[in-house]
């Protein structure tokens, strides 16, 4: 989807914090909650090999857990389970349900 | 004629395949254990196929090397028939490799897999529905049960002998997007949800995955395969190795220990027994374990747990795949390497893969310290390999600084394991060993038999004496380090040779021993990981990673003589 670019180092954290200023990610929601995929922060190609294990903007993902030690998310989609990284799902923008 | 299996990564294609092919793929409960394609010759209703099994891809378009392998295979070689297998039990991910499978025009049979899995979380799927609006047979298939397998290939013969009626044009979508939606559509139309029954499958992973409970459980699953792995072996090491070490001295006094036919006789009788008495009876347990806890599908779990962990070593849970194989063999650990998508991070993960201790270290570790210091010690070894491994990793990322993208990873469903994979996958690695490793034991003890004999073993050794000096090791420790890059095990047995088979008690104090496993355990992976290591990543890397093992061997073995020094 090619979003803005934002920062001038054109680092990701750059990107992500300030689609954070106004857009909820999936590494802010707590446990449990259902949340539609609206988006995701373009972050070299990551949007692209998401889709490759099924994920897609406008599908509806929950929460399941998540691993201590800043370890990953689970989140249940499409019924299947899937393991996110944090950096990961800081970069999938979503709508709480 | 050639069909080719192909479909999303741990929808049970290799299990498919091992059902009719016998046990040549690996198959796990875990996506990216293919990463090389294996043929096979079967016989259906008279006929000869050739049978390919391709890395599971989630799409044609890959981006890592297993994805890309497949997609430059079914667009190159001559393939007769496309069997295409999907997870019934998650039907719509499925078919978006199915529609894109239309598009090339081949025969193609699409297999619903798993429908045992399908009806357990509560769908119903109308095959002949989905038939009609693909335009390709669509049958059901419960691999793992070998049901529903001859059907399948008697109807892909058919369609392999028919023309190709090109795919409805509504079927053909242009982007990723579409087709994700369009697959979406479809399997809606056809699968009915009722009521899912929540199971023990489902409740399990509370516990297991649970943020604080799921470490101890972890620990408690690896403790008991840990202590059944020791249990058992040194139940059968101790009267067998007893019982050679009888007959080898009853034979020593008869043919007399100068002669060169008696030094050959004891050589060779070394050469058995370290494979019969100290290797196998760690080996079988071992890898009919790990196959257990890959097929149950608990692997993953481990990778979601050590994620965190991991990350601190600069890599993602992925590489958790390479390091767990690496437990089995270093080999297919190197390999799987692949499915990790920068080259940088492919790199790390092998330099850090080959420092895991396999099987045949397994044999050094449990042979030597835990028969003779206790299992206690032997786990010790493994934590602080983790220890070594961790260190390693940070000091990797540290000089070879780049991002890594973070973890993806499907979490399967837990299966009840079946035996016939368990042991078949158990087998095919035993074998390995009776047929390549054991051979080259023998031979090693006949060689060392020959050194000994013409004495030339006191040359070598002497070569490789800074070395043992350095580690406080006997001289005689020289050669059977040399041999162990040929065959890790060859450091245990030929060591017992070359200490004069001897009880290694008498020979070795036991800081010598700790220090002895540790270096072993760090040193200069085996022949055979260092030509695939050569294959996958290049002649450089491979000398790198070579000489970067030598050196942590060194510090790691420095490290514990100075602690026993200490501490002992």
């Amino acid at each position: 989807m090619g979003g803005p670019v934002f920062g001038q180092d054109g680092s990701d954290k750059g990107i992500i914090s300030a689609f954070m200023v106004n857009r909820l990610t999936l590494l802010q929601v707590p446990v449990g909650t259902r949340v539609r995929i609206q988006a995701f922060a373009d972050n070299k190609g990551l949007d692209r090999k998401l889709r490759q294990y099924g994920l897609f903007a406008g599908d509806e993902a929950r929460l399941l857990r998540l691993a201590p030690l800043g370890g990953p998310l689970l989140i249940e989609i499409n019924g299947r389970e899937i393991a996110l990284g944090r950096g990961v799902a800081a970069a999938v923008l979503v709508e709480t349900l | 004629m050639r069909f080719a299996l192909v479909g999303q990564p741990n929808c049970g294609k290799s299990t498919l395949f091992n059902q009719v092919a016998g046990y040549k793929a690996e198959t796990g409960n875990f996506h990216g254990t293919t990463v090389t394609f294996t043929e096979s010759r079967v016989r259906v209703s008279g006929e000869i196929i050739r049978l390919v099994d391709l890395p599971g891809t989630y799409t044609l378009a890959g981006t890592n090397p297993a994805e890309t392998e497949a997609q430059r295979y079914l667009a190159s070689e001559h393939v007769d028939a496309i069997l295409n297998v999907v997870d019934a039990s998650h039907l719509a991910q499925g078919l978006e490799l199915t529609l894109e499978l239309l598009t090339i025009d081949r025969p193609l049979v699409l297999a619903l897999n798993m429908m045992d899995e399908a009806q357990r979380t509560g769908q119903r799927i109308d095959g002949p529905a989905l038939q009609a609006k693909l335009g390709i047979p669509v049958l059901p298939l419960i691999a793992s049960r070998g049901q529903g397998v001859l059907g399948l290939f008697a109807r892909a013969l058919q369609e392999a002998r028919r023309p190709v009626t090109p795919a409805d044009p509504a079927l053909l979508a242009g982007s990723e997007q579409a087709r994700h939606k369009l697959a979406a559509e479809l399997a809606a139309g056809v699968v009915t949800r009722s009521e899912r029954r929540l199971t023990w499958r489902d409740r399990i992973d509370d516990l297991l995955l649970h943020p604080f409970w799921g470490y101890p459980a972890m620990a408690a699953i690896l403790f008991v395969f840990f202590q059944a792995v020791y249990g058992i072996g040194s139940a059968i090491e101790g009267p067998l190795l007893a019982a050679f070490n009888t007959w080898s001295a009853a034979l020593a006094a008869r043919l007399g220990a100068q002669t060169l036919g008696g030094e050959l006789v004891f050589g060779l009788l070394q050469g058995i027994s370290g494979g019969l008495a100290i290797a196998l009876p760690y080996l079988i347990p071992f890898l009919f374990g790990l196959g257990l806890l890959e097929d149950i599908g608990y692997l993953p779990r481990i990778a979601f747990l050590m994620d965190g962990l991991m990350h601190r070593l600069g890599l993602h849970g992925k590489a958790i795949v390479p390091f767990i194989l690496g437990y089995g063999c270093n080999v297919p650990a190197v390999m799987s390497t692949r499915i990790l998508e920068e080259k940088q991070d492919r790199f790390l993960a092998a330099a850090l893969a080959v420092l895991v201790p396999c099987a045949a270290r397994l044999a050094v570790v449990f042979g030597l310290v835990a028969f003779y210091l206790g299992p206690l010690w032997a786990l010790a070894i493994y934590l602080f390999n983790i220890l070594v491994i961790a260190l390693m990793g940070r000091l990797l990322t540290g000089l070879l600084p780049e991002e890594t993208p973070g973890l993806i990873l499907e979490m399967p469903v837990y299966r009840v394991p079946t035996l016939k994979t368990v042991f078949g996958k158990a087998w095919f690695r035993v074998r390995e060993f009776l047929v390549e490793a054991w051979p080259l034991l023998i031979g090693g003890s006949l060689v060392l038999s020959l050194l000994t004999y013409f004495e030339i073993t006191p040359l070598v050794d002497r070569i490789v004496r800074p070395f043992t000096w350095l580690l406080g090791l006997p001289v005689e420790t020289g050669l059977p380090l040399i041999f162990g890059v040929l065959r890790k095990e060859l450091s245990l047995i030929m060591l017992r040779q070359a200490l004069g088979g001897a009880d290694f008690s008498d020979v070795l104090a036991p800081l010598q021993m700790l220090t002895y496993s540790v270096f072993v355990v760090f040193y200069l992976p085996c022949l055979s990981t260092l030509a695939v290591l050569r294959k996958e990543l290049g002649t450089r890397p491979m000398l790198q990673i070579a000489g970067f093992t030598v050196l942590v061997a060194l510090a790691a073995a420095l490290l514990v003589r100075g602690l026993g020094v200490l501490f002992l």
